[in-house]
């Protein structure tokens, strides 16, 4: 193969036509400059309309083009193609462990329900201020590495405790959220939060492996806040909350 | 065990806990070895040792049981038993349970050998 072509094997299934999945083989020109593994999919659709996959903001922020680039999840329009290329060769196949609609696109309904069982919204029963709830910069600190995940659902589908149980096991994205109210001094659910995670599949099935925190295309570490919210299930609940919810 | 299997604390503790009990045991064991040559025969006759060891025993039997149990509730599903075949999936609580019940089987047989060769 002349080295200036890229061979990008592709996993395609359409249902209403395929009765497998398969992976095909497209030969593109290489491009003079570094592209994004997005730019190329734009490329190779150019090629074969037939090719389906999320996109949307092109920058890393919306989320909806995780997908496995060389056996990594990862985002395709913040993955410089450089980065992942192999002898000029490139597999791309869906997220693993979500049933795929059709080629690229996954169905995240199991990933959305585990991250509706966490509440992710505040909690707080007392009168509303005038404008709004105030935090300490200390507070407000804490909360820094944990809410800037966009959902992307590139780390829980990279992890085997979420492909066996996704039903039970919350998933490390959903759990990085749970954590995030958790340590959020304004919210005052936080023994409920603690019970609703208290079973041995929501959190415990997480056995650090850490594959969510090489994937996470925002550099979050869902292990460690996993790692919070155990230390936090093993205290003593009285210990954790006070009565103006600030923790000890 | 089905209720305590129902705390993730609880076998959270169960299995640190056992585990290190397994090393400080383990590191008594060779200490005693290496220093005073003592021998098993002797530690043997010590009602201390016995207890201690039984101890082992039990919870290494309890440690074995979360193992296989976090292992059969990931692999013995519906769902991964469903990747092999729809028919094996949908067996597959039925497949756990005898998975489950045979290392119960075996886990209690084995306790209750070692047990009986240690004190009597």
């Amino acid at each position: 193969m002349a080295a200036k072509t890229l061979e990008v094997n592709m996993y395609r299934y359409n249902p209403e036509e395929d009765k497998f999945p398969y992976i095909k083989q497209y030969k593109i020109e290489k491009p003079a400059k570094d592209i994004m593994v997005l730019d190329l999919l734009h490329l190779l659709k150019e090629q074969d309309e037939s090719i389906s996959y999320r996109r949307s903001c092109r920058e890393g922020v919306c989320g909806s083009d995780g997908m496995n680039i060389n056996g990594k999840n990862g985002l395709a329009c913040i993955t410089p193609l450089s980065s992942v290329l192999k002898k000029n060769k490139i597999e791309l196949r869906p997220l693993p462990g979500l049933p795929v609609i059709r080629d690229l696109v996954v169905d995240m309904t199991e990933f959305y329900v585990q991250y509706e069982k966490i509440k992710p919204f505040l909690q707080n029963s007392t009168t509303a201020p005038e404008q709004e709830r105030l935090q300490s910069p200390e507070d407000r600190d804490k909360l820094d590495g944990l809410y800037e995940c966009i959902l992307c659902a590139c780390c829980s589908t990279s992890c085997p405790s979420f492909w066996w149980n996704p039903d039970k096991f919350l998933g490390p994205a959903a759990l990085l959220q749970a954590y995030r109210f958790l340590a959020d001094t304004r919210d005052l659910k936080t023994n409920e939060r603690l019970e609703d995670l208290s079973d041995p599949f929501s959190v415990y099935r997480c056995h650090g492996i850490m594959n969510c925190v090489s994937v996470c295309p925002k550099g979050l570490n869902p292990n460690k806040a996993i790692g919070e919210i155990k230390k936090m299930l093993l205290k003593d609940k009285k210990e954790i909350i006070t009565t103006d919810g600030a923790m000890n | 065990m089905g209720n305590a299997m129902k705390s993730g604390r609880l076998t959270w503790y169960l299995q640190r806990y056992s585990a290190l009990y397994f090393i400080s045991f383990l590191a008594y064991l060779e200490y005693t070895f290496w220093t005073s040559g003592i021998t098993f025969q002797f530690l043997n006759s010590s009602n201390v040792f016995k207890a201690s060891l039984s101890i082992f025993i039990l919870l290494a039997c309890v440690h074995a049981y979360i193992g296989l149990w976090t292992v059969g509730t990931d692999y013995l599903t519906k769902r991964t038993l469903g990747f092999i075949s729809s028919t094996l999936g949908a067996s597959a609580n039925t497949l756990r349970k005898i998975y489950e019940f045979i290392f119960i089987l075996m886990g209690a047989l084995i306790a209750a050998l070692y047990i009986l060769i240690i004190w009597f």
